[in-house]
């Protein structure tokens, strides 16, 4: 099975991609891929065309993108092997101090849990753990 | 003209300076969503993770280890963060109620992994 993907929203620590990289996986970011500036829907879009996870800061606009992209997928009755994303993971900060390299430890723990993250939604913030939509 | 004077008159320039480095995000409408322009990474998302790191609100005085790192993480000068800090004290409130709506957001996930 070829390592998973990921795709770091423009939010998000570039630091991330070799932080995922060390743990075995496969990270790019929006500034690498010269695509800054991209609206959230396209960035999913472009995510879901390239099979990469989304891992973004941003909760409400990509809680609001999953369940569009899940419940329009629905009533068009569009077939899920073809209005699929690969996955996407947010990370919710609070104000009681947390080093980066633990988010990709929690990322690669997810991921060694939930199997595939295909058409998923997961959000993590520290009371809760991960949860998933 | 008095030291204190003098003080802040080079304190505003320096914010003005620093503010200068932000700029409205052309796509998504709203002071909340101001991005560094040389990095087109947006402050919100600079600050929580500086709220993060540094376990406290961010306040004028914030530690520089804290700016290091943060620096180091978005892979930005230091000066960069030092923007987004001042962005956000100019706009404090609306950036504070965009992460108020993340949280919102998050609470309402229920379903444990």
């Amino acid at each position: 099975m070829p390592p998973l993907v990921f795709y770091l929203d423009e939010n998000f620590p570039e630091v991330m991609a070799a932080l995922l990289i060390a743990l075995g996986f496969e990270a790019v970011s929006t500034n690498s891929l010269g695509r800054k500036g991209a609206r959230d829907h396209n960035q999913l879009l472009f995510a879901a065309q390239t099979e990469r996870v989304v891992v973004t800061y941003n909760v409400a606009d990509f809680l609001l993108l999953h369940d569009a992209w899940r419940d329009w997928s629905a009533a068009w009755g569009t077939s899920p092997t073809v209005a699929r994303h690969a996955g996407i993971l947010i990370f919710h900060q609070d104000k009681r101090g947390f080093p980066v390299a633990t988010i990709a430890q929690l990322i690669a723990d997810l991921v060694g849990r939930s199997g595939s993250l295909e058409n998923r939604c997961f959000v993590w913030k520290r009371v809760t753990g991960w949860r998933e939509v | 003209m008095s030291a204190t004077d003098v003080v802040s008159r080079v304190r505003q320039r320096d914010e003005a300076r620093l503010l200068a480095m932000v700029e409205m995000d052309p796509v998504r409408p709203g002071l909340e969503r101001g991005k560094l322009i040389d990095y087109g990474i947006p402050v919100w998302g600079i600050i929580a993770h500086l709220q993060a790191l540094t376990g406290a609100d961010i306040e004028d005085d914030i530690d520089a280890v804290a700016i290091a790192q943060a620096a180091e993480d978005y892979r930005i000068p230091e000066e960069a963060v030092m923007a987004a800090i001042a962005y956000y004290h100019k706009h404090r409130a609306l950036i504070d109620g965009l992460h108020a709506r993340n949280a919102d957001a998050a609470d309402r996930i229920a379903k444990p992994v």
